[in-house]
């Protein structure tokens, strides 16, 4: 693949909204999961706040447009913000959306409206919001992107099918630039899966790194990436390799970062790197376990190229590279560097 | 310009036919029968009917735990494999990747387990378990052992028409050999509702770019193509189908659920699968219009036929399928394939009475193709708009 420059990042995750709050939580400002109630019972949650987004929009319009759809509006704005390039030409600007799975809360609602009102009192509203490509809709209408919309759903892998995605509509030349951002909520619904395959219990704290209990606490977020080609000479960090699939070649050297979950499930394919003399770091306790988690990784890697010292002396210097060993025997490795 | 890409393989199932073969054939008679839901129920006052398929599905190897919409997919795909002469030994050698398109299968929305849920009781996980093991793209991957890229479009509408556009992508990019792509869904009360209560379903059978339309019929079934490298072809020995000439796809940024009226995403979409494709709009045999049969889509739809491609013979073929969101573009693309092999096109059923808004009116009859190059275009919620050209030839 060619190099894609990230000229801008739009972050929101529970260590807080954009790069800076990242680097913080990098920094040591650990955030601190909420207890959400579900049935009665008190699960932990790293969950994300949009409030920022009320600087941009008001809240009439905010009641209309769900959590989900909010977290990538706020994602989205905030990296073309950080970008600062107004001169982007909005009809030959690419979106692309890739989420685990998708607006559940509105999903959910709109089920409650169908049981308890009856199959002919089914809200329109909710149903439209529903549609797993609503957020890019919104994105789209609010930022005025008229270029080519896409939204992609792989559970754990939507990060590396959208980056894949985003390769290939530049290398193409299909259009200028693309901003691609990864979206997933918490909702009730999620939460009573995630205390099932957490074994009906739930840790209180997240150690990533035991790979052999299971101690995830489930995240959300939005993590969007404004790509372009990148240029030479450039000192944006960039996206230098991208694989998906069963068998991923990685590299023998650099570091890497480890999108460990939580579950012992997929924490025993992470075991053999974390006992080799390789450099390894997992940040997946400051934003929780989720499909948006990997996306957190590449914008921790693309931080930590510019700025060397951030993650210390062991990853200074050279491509950093990120993986992610997903639920269904597929991987995901992305190459970040200068 | 876009290189074109050679399509080997063509599968189809829908409520028309359960292969491509016959699905064609029964439209090429004017053949259908959309019918109240028996997949689930309703409380619906008005039924609006629907195009179900009310057989069972085939290849029964399929793993039957999978969901519908997933065993659509594989269905449409084994045909289309057996069509381009791919056997799963074969594909274990070459770089394989799978990209479709659907909404059903995408969403954990299984209301049966949320209602217990919602209830306080504590439905069975294997609810769950099932959705996870659905994903349609990897579900096709795991089934044929392939290990090449792997994508599900969600795109509403359009899913199936930018899925293989997407994939013919990975073929000019090297990224694979052979691409399995299309679309797939099935009904559900979860649709069902949720276009009802939009009020854009008919309580007829639709009656696309007629004056008197009321609204779409939803329907469900999977239609796959096989897309091949020019490489691999060379090495089978094999002469493609056809070609994937050209794709464009463009956002109407204007409204969750309604098309621009001026059409400015579906303009810009049909004009970059036009370059890409490298000809004129008037070198098309015929345009496989969206055609829904909602007053919005084909008034929007009209109108911009009528602008960019001025008497181009032009229908839709959810007049036999129903609307099969996810699977639209998947079912569309592999008919057009058929139309422009058979040098026919089934007329648009339902239409007999010009509506005074819409400046193009689709063909009332079967009708001859003498040109080799057609266009399928998908209109969805969210403002996505994509289009695909299909050529019997390679230039």
């Amino acid at each position: 693949m060619k190099p894609l420059a990230i000229s801008g990042m739009g972050l929101v995750g529970a260590f807080g909204c954009g790069s800076a709050a990242l680097k913080a939580a990098l920094g040591g400002a650990l955030p601190v999961p909420q207890q959400v109630d579900l049935r009665g019972a008190q699960l932990p949650v790293y969950r994300a706040d949009t409030q920022p987004l009320g600087s941009s929009l008001s809240e009439r319009a905010l009641r209309r447009i769900d959590h989900f759809s909010q977290l990538a509006l706020l994602g989205a704005r905030e990296a073309l913000a950080e970008a600062d390039r107004p001169e982007l030409d909005r009809s030959r600007l690419g979106l692309i959306i890739g989420s685990g799975f998708g607006p559940v809360s509105t999903a959910a609602h709109f089920h409650d409206t169908a049981i308890i009102d009856g199959d002919e009192f089914a809200s329109p509203t909710a149903f439209s919001n529903s549609v797993h490509n609503a957020a890019a809709a919104h994105v789209s209408i609010w930022l005025k992107i008229s270029g080519p919309t896409m939204t992609v759903c792989q559970l754990d892998m939507s990060y590396i099918s959208a980056l894949l995605t985003a390769s290939q509509w530049l290398d193409e030349g299909r259009v200028d630039a693309v901003l691609l951002g990864i979206v997933d909520e918490y909702s009730d619904l999620l939460g009573y899966c995630w205390k099932h395959y957490s074994g009906g219990a739930v840790a209180q704290h997240f150690e990533p790194l035991q790979l052999d209990r299971t101690t995830a606490i489930a995240g959300e977020g939005a993590a969007f990436f404004l790509l372009e080609a990148a240029q030479t000479d450039d000192d944006r960090p960039q996206l230098q390799g991208l694989q998906m699939g069963g068998g991923i070649d990685l590299p023998a050297q650099g570091p890497l970062l480890l999108a460990c979950d939580g579950f012992a499930e997929t924490g025993k394919s992470y075991a053999e790197l974390l006992a080799s003399a390789r450099r390894t770091a997992c940040f997946t306790q400051l934003y929780g376990s989720s499909p948006v988690a990997p996306a957190f990784d590449l914008a921790v890697a693309a931080l930590a190229v510019k700025e060397p010292q951030l993650l210390g002396s062991a990853f200074a210097g050279g491509q950093i590279h990120c993986l992610r060993h997903g639920f269904v025997g597929v991987s995901g490795h992305v190459q970040v560097g200068l | 310009m876009q290189a074109p890409v050679a399509i080997t393989g063509a599968g189809c199932l829908c409520a028309a036919g359960m292969d491509l073969r016959s699905a064609f054939a029964a439209m090429l008679q004017g053949e259908r029968q959309p019918q109240p839901p028996q997949l689930f129920s309703t409380s619906h006052e008005e039924v609006s009917p629907v195009f179900e398929i009310y057989q069972p599905l085939p290849a029964p190897e399929t793993d039957l735990t999978l969901l519908r919409t997933t065993r659509l997919a594989i269905s449409a795909t084994l045909e289309a494999l057996a069509d381009a002469g791919l056997s799963a030994e074969l594909l274990r050698g070459l770089k394989v990747g799978v990209c479709i398109g659907t909404t059903v299968g995408s969403a954990m929305n299984n209301e049966d387990f949320y209602r217990e849920y919602q209830a306080g009781k504590d439905p069975d996980m294997a609810q769950i378990d099932r959705y996870l093991r659905s994903n349609p793209a990897t579900a096709i991957a795991r089934l044929l052992q392939l290990d090449g890229p792997c994508q599900v479009v969600v795109n509403a509408c359009s899913s199936g028409t930018d899925a293989i556009g997407l994939a013919a992508g990975w073929i000019r990019q090297g990224l694979c050999d052979v691409v399995i792509t299309g679309g797939a869904d099935e009904l559900c009360r979860t649709t069902y509702n949720g276009f009802s209560s939009l009020r854009i379903t008919s309580p007829q059978p639709c009656r696309p770019f007629d004056v008197n339309r009321r609204g779409l019929n939803l329907g469900e079934g999977s239609g796959v193509l096989i897309l091949e490298s020019s490489t691999s072809l060379q090495r089978r020995g094999k002469s493609p189908r056809a070609f994937v000439r050209g794709y464009g796809s463009a956002s109407d940024a204007y409204h969750l659920t309604a098309p621009h009226p001026d059409g400015i995403g579906l303009k810009q979409a049909i004009n970059e699968a036009l370059t890409g494709a490298g000809i004129a709009a008037q070198e098309l045999a015929f345009i496989n219009a969206h055609g829904t049969g909602t007053p919005d889509n084909d008034r929007v739809e009209s109108r911009v036929l009528a602008e960019l491609m001025p008497g181009i013979p032009f229908g839709s073929t959810k007049c036999f399928t129903g609307h099969t969101l996810g699977a639209a573009g998947g079912i569309e693309a592999a008919l057009t394939l058929c139309c422009l092999e058979q040098g026919r096109m089934p007329a648009n059923v339902g239409f007999s009475e010009p509506d005074s808004q819409l400046p193009a009116t689709p063909v009332t009859s079967v009708t001859s193709l003498t040109k080799r190059i057609a266009l399928s275009q998908s209109l969805a919620f969210g403002g996505n708009n994509a289009a695909l050209i299909i050529a019997l030839e390679e230039r």
